[in-house]
């Protein structure tokens, strides 16, 4: 209970302040400070979410990104894929303690890329394209009036995660998905429970090298980089819940990409930019739970330990945080495993729907197993574009006691029988032998 | 009259000093070290002492120990022999009530020494039981004294077997007494203590085998009597009844095959009453050659029905404890747990002498004097010498129920060979009884009372013995005289012996270890309990701690950890689950330990100080521990070097130096003792370069002995092995 009530709380501190669970600094590195006009757009929308970006520039020597410890900002915006380096000090541990700590990332890669951000996306499984590459769609493509190059790089890509959590706003209203892309490709290990496509090719898309810089080569495009394989934005979430994006190109980002289209009908670079940075940053799908409450459901009290076959009740609240506010989390997979060395019980938790609470009640009645032992009470429920949840109670079930077995059996009856039979006999013979003169000769 | 009444004084005397002796005797471990536990399971006994003051008999009785053998939990109420924990709690009570409050860990360290007085008081019963007083003294004296059962009952060594032998020693005076008197009060009490026995040591099997042994021997040797028949019925019944209220014993009287001798002796008694009732009834010249015809079948019978029953595995096959009883080889290649312990290992020669010392000698010589006159139980005595020499050639650990019966016929012996020797009237053999006693138990007395004053003894004891009343011979008398001194002296000797073993040997806590430096002074090494300190200290109080189980029961009694596997191995795949762990590769174990939420790993390493009873000389053991459960994962031979040798350097197998348990222990200590180094416990070079990537060092004690290590926490970026960020 105490977690729930804490979440709460951190809920209600951040409406007065950012939506964000995790905190409202953000910093955005550039390379030049001037620039950030190219971003008002999306900085505006972040300022609009009560976020206060700093905007630095790579090479600024006064980056610091922990103090004692602590991160001094609790999300930050790599869109400088051409710098070597941040900061002074800022290196690829010191940015995995930011991440440690709970920091979130926005990471933009670019056909140009230093080697210092290849290293710090590989930290994270992700393999960028090399150097000189440029994702093309000879179908879905935009031509950029300013631009004057022949290269058909700005892709129109359709192909999302439908993924609720991630990108509400594409998944509710099932609007037409049209995002501007220009940047290049990159991958990631499949097996990655932890990776996440977020918006890849399509069957036209290829990731090419280019020749020059408006001519491209004459080398064919690998299969591993083309075609659903290629991926234009991933996201990565740790195991303590940070939460990394990987975009392929700074250009989606930039006014002149959001601006090419503004339909509300269209779910376009503006809206898929939210919905990223919104979950990002821990706006969206967020998982918060009660410590569970397991009580025997005969008398309703929770004890330390319980006996075998007893009748438990467990009861666990899960809210979800999101777009900015905590709702009732409903879910028909959550699982509950008993389990000592192997699972004993493994069953769905049901809730009834809570109407107006932020939270919705997972409750299930269970007969322990007729084993005793150390028994772990474990829900592991992880999803993809919610937080990870582990819920695990260890609790012991005892064996019965001395005095609950039952008193007399039935099949001990003859027993019983033969055990007074012999006392009676032997009361009846003693009496004669005392009393009859002519029973003892 | 006055003359028996001072003699009576006079063997008081002597019973209680014997009993200071034996209590003294064993206080050297708490002079030199402090009132402390010993060794291994006293810690288990004195841990559920505490629990058993604290929370009351009912609870303890129920309890179950979510704190070891995790996750699977052990039912201590049901899978221990409370008596010892009983015995000591009560005694606690009682000081406790009379206003001596006294702390329990005091009740528990001085708890053997006290029952050991007790077993020599027994041990004086029995004797005087069987033969007279004067050999009651001397055994009781040996007993009081013999390094074979000190060695499980030196103050600290809180263990079953220092009250069980006590019991074991009563039980059998009762039931000597009650075969003699033929008295049911008697056998009521043989069986009452047979069921404190019972509820104190697994060792009651050997009462419950011996005594069916005797009656059986009695009816083959054509004894028979009522007074037999009264007792064991009465024994039987109520001793078999009141055993199986011990819950860790239940049923097992009903149907395992220990228990199947005295069930048939039972069975068997009954039918030799009921025919030598017949006998009275219709006497008949063949009825005798009828009824011998009719007993040989009916033993047939038994062994048939035995013998189904036992292959159709209706009673429960023997243990491999048991087996390991007949056959010496048996538990290394079936059972490895059983003969990977030291104590169940076959006795050696010297231990022999080292346990018993001049006593086995003078054990045939008492065996001698008791094939004199067969009486009963004397009878009883030689089947007892018997079995009780068998057992002790078959583990060490039995020298310990060896070591009654050859203090009490080294008793008899001596007192024998005095009787005839002390003598120095010439119509020795005649005299009577009373006037022997006098002279006889003086040397006794002066071995007790003088132990220092060797020297002067000899003079004293020959003075006294040459005012005979008639003297005969001056070259017997002088050849008496040199018997008896020689034999004195040897006596002496034994006492010295048996001190110095008992200084040297046995009176070390093993959870603390001494060594002395070249000038001579003592160190104490105290790494057990710092290491186990420091668990307490800094980890969290649902830590789980993974060790070999021979530190299980020591982790939860000084740590107050739960721990995964101890000295119980009642289960022996968990156990054989911990080999694999340390005999795996670090990914694989890595895995294993997770899945076990095990939260620290500790292993014992003693090439630093040379200390040899350490995990890597276990190790092997280990792996054929669980080789016996995981064939495929495990594999004896992988662990030796190209040519066959244990290895643990540079030149070791892959598969030792990629195991757990070899990291764990060889872990920077190249960076130590320098790459050169040796490892003092093997006398082999230490392993120059040991990586570990999925375990990191917590904690290692100050002589090295102790290490503790933890599992990484998963990487949070999903890496593997897991890195530190």
């Amino acid at each position: 209970m105490l977690n729930f009530l804490l979440a709460l709380f951190i809920a209600f501190f951040s409406f007065s302040s950012a939506q964000s669970l995790t905190g409202s600094r953000i910093l955005a590195l550039l390379p030049e400070t001037k620039i950030q006009t190219q971003y008002s757009t999306f900085f505006e929308q972040l300022k609009e979410r009560n976020y206060s970006v700093a905007i630095k520039a790579g090479s600024d020597k006064s980056i610091e990104l922990g103090k004692l410890g602590e991160n001094l900002y609790d999300h930050i915006l790599f869109l400088c894929p051409k710098c070597t380096k941040y900061g002074k000090n800022i290196n690829l541990p010191s940015i995995l303690k930011f991440v440690k700590n709970g920091g979130n990332i926005l990471f933009a890669a670019d056909s140009e890329m230093s080697q210092f951000n290849y290293d710090l996306a590989s930290e994270f499984g992700v393999v960028f394209e090399t150097k000189e590459s440029a994702v093309i769609d000879h179908t879905h493509y935009y031509n950029v009036p300013t631009s004057n190059s022949t290269i058909k790089d700005t892709v129109i890509a359709r192909n999302l995660n439908f993924n609720k959590h991630i990108l509400p706003h594409y998944t509710d209203n099932k609007s037409q998905p049209e995002i501007f892309f220009k940047g290049i490709a990159h991958q990631f290990n499949k097996n990655s429970y932890m990776n996440l496509s977020i918006l890849s090719g399509s069957l036209t898309t290829a990731s090419v090298f280019k020749a020059s810089k408006d001519k491209l080569s004459v080398i064919p495009p690998s299969s591993q980089l083309s075609g659903y394989n290629l991926n234009l934005v991933s996201v990565f979430q740790t195991l303590n819940n940070a939460r990394i994006a990987f975009i392929g190109g700074t250009e989606m980002l930039k006014d002149i990409y959001i601006d090419i289209q503004k339909s509300d009908n269209i779910y376009g670079n503006s809206k898929f930019l939210k919905d990223l940075s919104m979950w990002t940053f821990h706006e969206s799908g967020v998982l918060s739970h009660s410590s569970p409450l397991i009580y025997k459901t005969l008398d309703k009290i929770s004890y330390e330990s319980y006996q075998i076959k007893d009748s438990i009740t467990y009861q666990v609240n899960i809210s979800e945080y999101n777009q900015g506010k905590w709702t009732s989390f409903a879910a028909n997979d959550v699982q509950l495993e008993i389990r000592m060395l192997d699972p004993y019980i493994r069953t769905t938790l049901d809730y009834t729907p809570s109407g107006d609470l932020e939270f919705n009640t997972f409750k299930k009645v269970i007969t322990l197993p007729d084993k005793y032992g150390v028994f772990k009470f474990q829900i592991i429920y992880n999803r993809p574009g919610l937080t990870w949840v582990t819920i695990t109670d260890t609790i012991p079930i005892l064996p019965l006691r001395h005095n609950q077995f039952p008193r007399f059996l039935s099949q001990a009856y003859p027993y019983y029988t033969s055990s007074f039979v012999l006392l009676g006999g032997f009361v009846i013979l003693s009496a004669l032998w005392i009393f009859s003169p002519t029973f003892n000769k | 009259m006055e003359e028996s009444k001072k003699l009576y004084l006079l063997k008081i005397t002597i019973l209680l000093l014997i009993s200071v002796t034996a209590i003294s005797s064993r206080l050297f471990s708490v002079l030199r070290y402090e009132s402390i536990i010993h060794e291994f399971d006293p810690w288990f006994n004195y841990r559920t002492t505490q629990y058993l003051v604290n929370n009351g008999f009912y609870e303890f009785w129920n309890w179950f120990d979510s704190k070891s053998w995790y996750p699977l939990g052990r039912v201590v109420g049901g899978t221990l022999f409370p008596g010892i924990m009983v015995t000591s709690a009560t005694i606690y009570k009682i000081l406790d009530k009379i206003g001596l409050h006294v702390d329990i860990r005091d009740v528990c360290v001085f708890l053997a020494p006290v029952f050991s007085s007790l077993t020599a008081i027994a041990t004086y019963l029995i004797t005087n039981e069987v033969q007279d007083s004067i050999a009651g003294l001397f055994a009781a004296a040996f007993m009081g004294v013999a390094p074979g059962y000190i060695s499980r009952s030196v103050a600290g060594s809180y263990d079953n077997e220092g009250i069980a032998i006590f019991l074991l020693v009563f039980t059998f005076y009762l039931w000597l007494k009650s075969v003699r008197t033929g008295s049911m009060f008697y056998s009521c009490m043989t069986a009452l203590f047979y069921f404190y026995m019972v509820s104190a040591w697994g060792g009651y099997v050997f009462i419950i085998n011996m005594i069916p042994l005797h009656v059986f021997t009695l009816l083959l040797m054509g004894r028979y009597n009522n007074d037999i028949y009264v007792s064991y019925s009465t024994f039987y019944v109520i001793g078999t009844l009141a055993s199986m209220q011990i819950p860790f014993v239940g049923f097992q009287p009903t149907f395992t095959s220990e228990h199947m001798a005295s069930l048939g002796t039972f069975g068997l008694l009954q039918i030799f009453a009921f025919a030598n009732y017949l006998n009275s009834m219709i006497p008949q010249q063949h009825f005798r050659n009828i009824f011998r015809t009719f007993l040989m079948a009916i033993i047939a019978a038994m062994f048939m029905v035995l013998f189904y029953l036992t292959s159709t595995k209706k009673i429960a096959p023997w243990t491999g404890r048991f087996y390991s009883l007949w056959d010496t080889g048996y538990a290394k290649i079936h059972v490895p747990i059983i003969a990977s312990v030291s104590e169940h290992q076959p006795t050696a020669w010297s231990q022999f002498f080292m346990d018993l010392n001049i006593l086995m000698w003078l054990f045939p010589v008492g065996l001698y004097f008791i094939f004199q006159k067969l009486t009963d139980s004397q009878i009883f005595l030689i089947l007892y010498a018997v079995l009780g020499s068998y057992f002790a050639g078959v583990m060490v650990r039995l020298i310990l129920t060896l070591t009654p019966i050859v203090c009490i016929l080294s008793g008899i012996g001596a007192s024998e060979f005095y009787k005839v020797f002390l003598n120095f009237k010439e119509s020795a053999p005649k005299d009577s009884d009373e006037s022997n006693k006098k002279p006889n138990t003086e040397p006794q007395q002066q071995k007790k009372e003088l132990k220092k004053k060797v020297s002067a003894q000899n003079i004293k004891s020959s003075k006294k013995s040459t005012k005979p009343n008639s003297p005969f011979d001056p070259f017997t008398k002088s050849i008496h005289l040199f018997v008896v001194s020689v034999v004195t002296l040897m006596l002496i000797m034994f006492q010295i012996h048996s001190t110095w073993v008992t200084s040297n040997a046995y009176s070390s806590p093993s959870v603390v270890l001494a060594s002395y430096d070249q000038k001579g002074n003592k160190i104490i090494i105290d790494d057990f309990r710092e290491a186990y300190n420091w668990l307490t200290h800094n980890t969290k109080e649902d830590s789980k701690i993974m060790s070999w189980w021979d530190y299980g029961y020591q982790l939860a009694g000084l740590a107050n950890r739960t721990t995964l596997v101890d000295n119980n191995t009642w289960n022996n795949t968990h156990i054989a689950t911990m080999a694999k762990i340390f005999a795996a590769d670090e990914e694989t174990g890595y895995e294993i330990v997770n899945t076990l939420d095990v939260d620290y790993l500790l292993v014992v390493y003693g090439g630093i100080l040379g200390y040899s009873g350490d995990d890597i000389n276990k190790f092997l053991w280990m792996i054929r521990i669980g080789q016996g459960v995981y064939p495929n994962d495990l594999r004896e031979e992988k662990f030796y070097d190209s040519n066959g040798n244990y290895n643990i350097g540079d030149n070791a197998s892959p598969a030792m130096r990629s195991s757990i348990m070899h990291k764990l222990t060889y872990y920077r200590v190249s960076d130590f003792v320098g790459v050169d180094g040796m490892d003092r416990a093997r006398q082999q070079k230490v392993p120059s370069k040991v990586t570990l990537d999925y375990f990191e060092e917590v904690f290692t004690s100050s002589n090295w002995m102790v290490r503790l290590y933890k599992p990484k926490s998963p990487d949070i970026l999903g890496r593997s092995p897991p890195k530190s960020i």
